[in-house]
């Protein structure tokens, strides 16, 4: 099917603290269109559907090419990445809205800075700073390499927060993103070390335990992260410290 | 004070929800399958039915086993349940995938066996004691001879076999034992042909006792 025209309509809101309004736009249909195309042909000349002028939308954007995930946004119902979320495979009109699991700051704009603060929570690091040359580190087995490269991935775009049912103002749910970390991190030899205060850090208030197994996650992680894989081998090394098996 | 300076030292929820986890297979499921083994013996009849009846009832300690054994068990894991519930914001519309629609049933079901366990309690336990009326297999017949009483325990049934089913595919993966998709999805088979088994018994004895 040649369409020649399409549809767009997004939720506006100015500021976190005014109303958010929909605006519909009416687009000009050129092969290979994605979304931050549209968006970018709607900055060009901001007019609704109606021919009333508007303000550009504004939107976060990167790499566009699937790898930075900032322009993650809920498209037609489901979160993805705008860059890569083609026009020719998505349902005319096409909705677009802002991520609901995270602080609004304008528009399609959300603040992701809590996926940081679990990141630090977790202490997704390995720890080699010291005052003398500790040598190379332990080797690492291909397949280990390519089990742990799948979770290196990680993005932090914020899919798989965004469409977990555990996530909401009601629970204090740290999310899948975070878990995944852990699970790399505790996989790596040297940072195998800390992995005891990794897996505490998952027995606080929001950690593995809230995990409702929905696994929508794992469906809507743009790397196909095994990320509900990394849910339940945390809960499995939480389980071997509780009975005391864990070793350091 | 930044959240996870605040969320340090909390590990009560952890050890909360792994207890509701825990008390979910030992006692709750294990009592739902012995019960099931019970009723199976409708199938014989009614002497051996109260026969069964009897001998359960006359068990050394009856009382304290069904309190500690199974009702204390059975309300921690529900008044736990609700609150888990109530942290949960179901999704199902946007993402309509098996598994979430698991989770959401999960739930529901969790609520539907609730209702329908409270009820049965109340009825043939501590109604019957109270007000002195024997349970054997004539008074439970009469019961279910009332249309609305049988559709009553065939739904709560359904969602009582529901939860225990994916609650035992939830619990392997709490405690870590099913960890990549194909080990759960073998689990997802296993719990559920159990499950069906034990809603088959169940439907199987309300049915005779209709008759």
């Amino acid at each position: 099917m040649i369409k020649d025209k399409i549809t767009i309509k997004i939720k506006r809101q100015d500021t976190p603290q005014l109303k958010p309004r929909w605006e519909t736009f009416v687009l000009k249909y050129r092969p290979g269109m994605n979304v931050i195309t549209c968006l970018m042909d709607i900055r060009k000349n901001p007019r609704t559907v109606d021919g009333i002028k508007t303000t550009p939308v504004k939107w976060e954007q990167n790499c566009l090419e699937e790898v930075c995930g900032s322009c993650t946004m809920v498209i037609n119902g489901k979160v993805e990445q705008a860059c890569s979320a083609l026009v020719d495979h998505l349902e005319d009109p096409i909705t677009i809205e802002p991520m609901t699991k995270f602080p609004l700051v304008c528009d399609l704009v959300v603040d992701r800075s809590r996926m940081f603060e679990a990141l630090k929570q977790v202490k997704a690091w390995i720890p080699i700073d010291g005052t003398y040359d500790l040598g190379p580190g332990p080797k690492i087995y291909p397949e280990e390499q390519q089990d742990m490269y799948a979770f290196s991935k990680c993005m932090t775009c914020g899919c798989c927060l965004e469409a977990c049912p555990q996530i909401n103002s009601h629970s204090p749910f740290i999310g899948a993103a975070a878990i995944g970390q852990v699970k790399l991190f505790n996989a790596h030899p040297t940072g195998h070390e800390n992995a005891g205060e990794r897996l505490e850090a998952l027995m606080t208030s929001g950690g593995a335990q809230d995990c409702g197994n929905a696994q929508n996650c794992v469906e809507v992680c743009p790397h196909k992260i095994p990320l509900t894989t990394s849910i339940a081998e945390i809960n499995r090394q939480i389980t071997r410290k509780l009975f005391g098996l864990f070793k350091k | 004070m930044s959240q996870s300076e605040v969320a340090k030292l909390d590990t009560k929820h952890f050890y909360m929800r792994r207890l509701h986890s825990l008390l979910g297979l030992l006692p709750v499921s294990v009592f739902v399958i012995e019960h099931m083994i019970a009723n199976s013996f409708i199938m014989q009849g009614p002497e051996a039915y109260n026969g069964v009846i009897a001998l359960l009832r006359g068990l050394p300690f009856v009382v304290f086993l069904e309190v500690m054994i199974i009702g204390l068990p059975l309300l921690f894991h529900a008044a736990y349940g609700i609150h888990i519930t109530l942290t949960s914001r179901a999704n199902v519309i946007n993402y309509g995938y098996w598994r979430n629609w698991m989770y959401f049933l999960q739930r529901v079901s969790g609520i539907i066996a609730l209702i329908f366990i409270a009820y049965h309690v109340w009825e043939f336990r501590i109604a019957s004691s109270a007000y002195g009326f024997e349970v054997t297999y004539g008074a439970v017949a009469k019961a279910m001879h009332h249309p609305l009483i049988f559709w009553f325990y065939a739904v709560g049934m359904a969602g009582t076999f529901l939860h225990f089913a994916n609650g035992l595919w939830l619990f392997c993966i709490t405690w870590g034992i099913t960890v990549g998709p194909k080990s759960q999805k073998v689990a997802g088979w296993i719990f559920g042909a159990a499950g069906l088994a034990l809603f088959f018994i169940g439907i199987q004895a309300i049915w005779t006792l209709s008759r």
